[in-house]
């Protein structure tokens, strides 16, 4: 274990007096929120604006991923209520819309996963409109807390994804990458690790390609999507089976393919953001998939203080520098983690304060980073946050 | 007309509560008869030798029948050696077939006021009885409950039918877990 080095903290810039961090969120902008709940995770992606069929009236709805603890999720959901970020119901400012959660999911049965998933699926009811979760019967409390939740929601659309499902909700394309069919067949037979039947998700956005214009429409190629990996606690053999279903396809400069316009190839593992999988055990990822994804920002929920396990692993962390910044044949030593895009819910700053959660506000082609300056067992505050000043 | 995602089924307007009867009490298939100060222990996680569990008070059933826990509820870890040599000695005692310990195994722990399972006074496994009950949890909620009358008219406890065209013996055998 190696826990992270403090940030100096004239890389960060305070909140501008009297200003909140709704005044720096666009109404196009989508805010993904990992939340400080030390070796565990709790994340929130508040979407977009978009209009509500009924009353055109423009609304942002939520994504949850993971709700660890009882209080860290719904406390940042009165607050984006309370500014009016999310969907509010008449019937009361405390409770969101009916259906203004769009999605919850439980990636795996894990107690720092779901700890807080029976109490968040009990308060929000009709708020809620589909939860998934990957299908590992456990024998947690939790588990059987959450399945209750569900039980007494029959309106709930219930959903075990495995990888390649997408769903688009709103501006957002929601893509499963793991668990795989083949992962999830075996689950009954114990032959599985609980942590190898995580759902993780590959969120894009915008996922909007089709410009209209009066009765014109026009197919665009959006090179400035944001895209973000939510790696769960997937583990190695589960990845495996992600690079395998998701290869990375060779473009093709031909004068055939730009003649017939097929598909040019990608690698669809991509991505800006990677929520590191297994608060960055040694058995969470591998070099090849993060130098498939080749994040820019490589955030690790993780207490970094010892705890039962020691997360962050050196292994871990060091098989992200390598990466994100190939070092073996210059034999140079890795710049600090931050300047590499690697952060910590457990960082702190030069002067002693802790960072806490992230709140990553992703919009056309750029993308800002905030600390939240929460403890894990504090609730998060809109007015109070640190920009981060780095590239 | 409106359908729900799923039927609702039988009794689903009864509220969730802790009712007072505690969960496998008057079971007779069950190996122990818990008492209120009992606790609730799973395997949750399990790295390097290390067991992270959870601890809970042994849980109630509610009105419908489903576990529910009340109280604080903690994650400890232990020892993988120690809890193994445990049961290890327990199964032996008792005819049992020894095991490894396994994430979703399930105890009854009576007695409990260390985190050292050497030292936990008793400790029985109800692994197959809270693995059932985590199966009946899942199905609970995804898909409708039947009656009893519906069952029988679904022919849900019913036997099998038999194969219409027999199946050869050798081809009869059920393949191992992969």
């Amino acid at each position: 274990m190696a826990a992270p080095e403090p940030i100096p903290a004239n890389l960060f810039e305070d909140l501008p007096a009297g200003e909140s961090l709704t005044d720096h969120i666009a109404p196009t902008d989508l805010v993904y929120f990992l939340c400080n709940v030390g070796d565990g995770d709790a994340q929130l992606l508040l979407l977009p604006e978009q209009k509500a069929t009924d009353t055109g009236v423009p609304l942002r709805r939520a994504i949850v991923v993971d709700s660890a603890s009882p209080r860290k999720i719904p406390a940042l959901i009165g607050e984006l209520l309370k500014v009016g970020l999310l969907a509010a119901s008449p019937g009361g400012a405390q409770q969101p819309l009916d259906g203004a959660i769009a999605l919850v999911v439980a990636t795996h049965p894990h107690d720092d996963h779901i700890g807080g998933m029976g109490a968040l699926l009990s308060k929000y009811k009709r708020a809620v409109a589909e939860v998934w979760e990957p299908g590992y019967y456990h024998t947690a409390p939790a588990y059987h807390e959450m399945m209750a939740a569900i039980e007494d929601q029959p309106g709930l659309l219930y959903a075990q994804p495995t990888s390649g499902l997408r769903r688009w909700i709103g501006d957002v394309a929601v893509t499963v990458l793991t668990p795989s069919i083949q992962l999830r067949n075996r689950f009954d037979t114990y032959g599985v690790d609980i942590n190898n039947s995580s759902i993780s998700l590959r969120v894009e956005f915008p996922a909007a390609r089709v410009v209209q214009r009066d009765n014109e429409r026009r197919l665009v190629d959006a090179p400035n999507t944001q895209t973000l990996i939510l790696g769960a606690d997937t583990q190695t053999l589960s990845w495996a089976y992600a690079e395998t279903d998701f290869p990375a396809l060779a473009p093709s400069g031909s004068a055939a393919a730009a003649a017939l316009k097929v598909a040019t190839g990608s690698d669809f593992l991509r991505s800006q953001v990677l929520k590191v999988s297994h608060h960055a055990s040694k058995h969470g990822i591998n070099l090849e998939l993060v130098e498939r994804i080749k994040p820019a920002l490589s955030l690790v929920s993780s207490v970094a203080g010892g705890g039962s396990y020691k997360f962050p692993h050196t292994v871990a962390q060091e098989l992200i520098r390598e990466a994100v910044d190939p070092t073996t044949r210059s034999g140079r030593d890795h710049p600090q983690d931050w300047d590499l895009g690697v952060f910590y819910t457990s960082d702190t700053t030069s002067t002693g304060g802790k960072l806490g959660s992230f709140a990553i506000v992703l919009g056309a082609g750029r993308r800002t980073v905030w600390r939240m300056l929460d403890t894990p067992s504090a609730t998060i505050s809109l007015d109070r946050a640190k920009k981060w000043l780095g590239t | 007309m409106e359908f729900q995602q799923r039927a609702a089924g039988v009794d689903v307007s009864i509220e969730a509560s802790v009712g007072e009867r505690l969960w496998l009490s008057g079971v007779v298939e069950s190996p122990v008869e818990p008492t209120a100060g009992d606790s609730y222990v799973v395997v949750d996680e399990s790295d390097e030798g290390v067991l992270e569990i959870v601890v809970a008070s042994w849980p109630k059933l509610d009105p419908l029948g489903r576990l529910a826990f009340s109280g604080r509820r903690r994650t400890v870890a232990v020892s993988e050696a120690e809890l193994s040599e445990v049961l290890d000695r327990r199964r032996q005692r008792s005819g049992e077939t020894k095991r490894p310990v396994r994430i979703g195994d399930a105890f009854l722990v009576r007695g409990r006021v260390t985190n050292s399972p050497s030292k936990w006074p008793q400790i029985v496994d109800v692994t197959s009885f809270a693995r059932a009950h985590a199966k009946i949890a899942f199905h609970a909620a995804v898909a409708p409950r039947t009656t009893v009358r519906e069952a029988k008219a679904l022919k849900l406890d019913s036997p099998p039918p038999a194969p219409e065209v027999p199946v050869p013996e050798a081809a009869n055998v059920a393949l191992p877990a992969v």
